[in-house]
């Protein structure tokens, strides 16, 4: 079901799925940001990880934090927010797969889920079931923006409701 | 649907790449946009110069 965004009552679903994009993309828009601000230490951080190839780990140190940040953009910004939520969500598997591998060697290490910000604002920041369930919560809030159609609060919204204006 | 998804996620994915790139290339020729703040030193030209005088 297609929300107009002119509609007066809007589901709570559709509500919620608003509430879960800014929390999301601000959590990912800031943690995103902390990590272009120390690219070494996230480097580090992966490294610590012994999952990924060294030329990979250096990829994507530099790679994913921007698309942390882009993604986190979308999502709060509403420009492609529904396939960005997706895409949240996979990186939020991913995590998940990386943190459990750690798990199961029995490896105790950050998650450099925060990056700089975790020293600054003493956020938790250790690959633990916490870490797990975190990004499971941050998942199941992608996946619900996802489902929702909801163009309230997005540019795409705004640019639909401008082409309606110009037209009636 | 699902063909117009996959086309944004590329989009996305190519666009991270292009900036993180950009971003890599300025970083690596010095231009940086997180200025990092130095660490607290103790004054090598203070030394020296205190060396040079005290000599």
């Amino acid at each position: 079901m297609v929300v107009s965004p002119d509609s007066a009552g809007v589901p709570i679903a559709h509500r919620l799925a608003v509430l879960f994009r800014f929390v999301v993309g601000g959590i990912f828009l800031i943690s995103g940001l902390a990590k272009i601000a120390d690219p070494v230490r996230f480097l580090l951080t992966l490294r610590e990880f012994q999952l990924l190839p060294g030329t990979l780990e250096s990829f994507l140190a530099v790679y994913l934090p921007w698309l942390e940040f882009l993604l986190g953009l979308c999502v709060v910004l509403g420009v492609l927010h529904r396939t960005a939520s997706l895409m949240i969500a996979g990186l939020n598997g991913f995590f998940i797969i990386a943190i459990g591998s750690v798990m199961a060697r029995g490896i105790v290490v950050d998650c450099g889920c925060f990056g700089l910000l975790a020293d600054v604002l003493h956020l938790p920041d250790l690959a633990d079931g916490k870490a797990i369930i975190r990004n499971l919560v941050l998942m199941g809030m992608c996946l619900h923006a996802f489902r929702s159609e909801a163009l309230t609060w997005t540019v795409e919204g705004y640019i639909a409701r401008s082409r309606h204006r110009e037209r009636s | 649907m699902i063909r117009k998804t996959i086309l944004e996620m590329i989009s996305l994915l190519l666009l991270a790449f292009c900036i993180a790139m950009l971003h890599h290339s300025l970083s690596s020729s010095g231009i940086t946009i997180f200025k990092k703040r130095p660490a607290a030193q103790p004054s090598t030209t203070f030394m020296n110069g205190g060396a040079a005088h005290g000599g």
